[in-house]
């Protein structure tokens, strides 16, 4: 592939400052890789690492990737937390590269809970 | 227990977060004449008060509501492991600067790992400026998204595409400068002693 270049920089915002007129909405999915530091030692960069590449696929510009730190669990860790408009968000444990890339393509894409990993629902909110 | 130098790193520059900071210098410096491989984390956050400063190395002291604090115990177990060392320095109300020492040919040094992916993690935690460079002896790489901000006139740093260019900006200059490069030393040190 070739490289990218500060023009394609230009090329990529031009792009983008389209699409976010015709979309003028907030993001539908947001998805949270929790950065704490028993999640950083036990993987969370690579589930992060995973889901970019996932999302790199796809064209969708209504998901938006974050991190945030940590959510007290240090046993659960990594932790991804799914929120999806109009629904309560859902947290997910013991992540790793391939889970989270199970979770991206079933819950984010196809809007399917992986009941399995969950570690629970918070209130709606 | 962090297998990476960059995971550290990572950790390292979300606790600046965690104290409020919105810019984040990291600065890493491979300088193989004097064996020494220089790591700085510094940003502009609430800083540590001197009561935390006096424990902050003991790995069962932490100021979150959570049973142990183990990011910079564990950073700094690198560095007494490979015979280097590690230095806070932070006054409060202006900032913290992490800086952490060891030695370059140390058998324990762990590699430094997915740099890139560390810079993106700190991206996408929102309201932050990164600014990362790069020496590995005279070659420099330098990255910062203040200007990459400025470039993108109002589009979102975190959009998708955005994000794959940064991500191979970072990546093709790092190999330019050969980053990380003490691993070499690593691998050849493995196939040999699988050989004999
Ligand atoms: N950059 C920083 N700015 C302000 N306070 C910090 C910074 N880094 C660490 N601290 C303080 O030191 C404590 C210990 O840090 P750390 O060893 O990473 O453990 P933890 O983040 O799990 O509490 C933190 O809880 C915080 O109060
Ligand atoms: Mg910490």
């Amino acid at each position: 592939m070739p490289k990218l270049t500060i023009e394609d920089l230009k090329k990529i915002r031009e792009r983008a400052k389209k699409e976010i007129a015709l979309r003028e909405g907030k993001a539908k999915v947001k998805i949270i890789v929790h950065m704490g530091t028993c999640g950083i030692a036990a993987g969370a960069r690579e589930c992060l690492k995973a889901i970019l590449e996932e999302l790199e696929k796809t064209d969708r510009s209504d998901i938006v990737v974050t991190t945030a730190g940590c959510i007290g669990m240090c046993s659960t860790e990594p932790n991804i937390t799914v929120e999806i408009e109009g629904q309560p968000p859902v947290v997910y444990q013991h992540m790793d590269r391939d889970k989270a890339i199970q979770v991206f393509r079933k819950h984010v894409l196809e809007g399917e809970v992986l009941t399995q990993f969950v570690l629970a629902r918070s209130k709606e909110g | 227990m962090m297998k990476e130098l960059s995971m550290h790193i990572l950790d390292i520059a979300e606790n600046s977060i965690s104290a409020g900071a919105n810019f984040i210098d990291i600065s890493i410096k491979e300088d193989y004449k004097r064996d020494i491989l220089e790591i700085c984390i510094k940003d502009n956050g609430k800083g540590i008060n001197g009561r935390i400063l006096k424990k902050i190395d003991d790995p069962f002291f932490t100021t979150k509501s959570k049973k142990v604090g183990l990011g910079i115990s564990l950073l700094k177990e690198t560095c007494d492991m490979c015979d280097g060392s590690l230095a806070i320095d932070s006054s409060l109300g202006k900032g913290t600067l992490i800086k952490a020492k060891l030695r370059l040919d140390h058998i324990d040094l762990p590699p430094l790992g997915d740099m890139v992916t560390t810079i993106i993690a700190l991206i996408l935690r929102g309201n932050v400026d990164i600014r990362y460079s790069h020496k590995v002896d005279e070659k420099k790489f330098f990255f910062d998204t203040g200007k990459i901000k400025e470039e993108l006139e109002g589009v979102p740093i975190n959009h998708p595409k955005v994000l794959n260019y940064l991500k191979e900006e970072i990546e093709k200059g790092l190999k330019e400068i050969s980053a990380g490069k003490y691993m070499w030393r690593d691998s050849y040190a493995k196939a040999y002693n699988r050989g004999s």
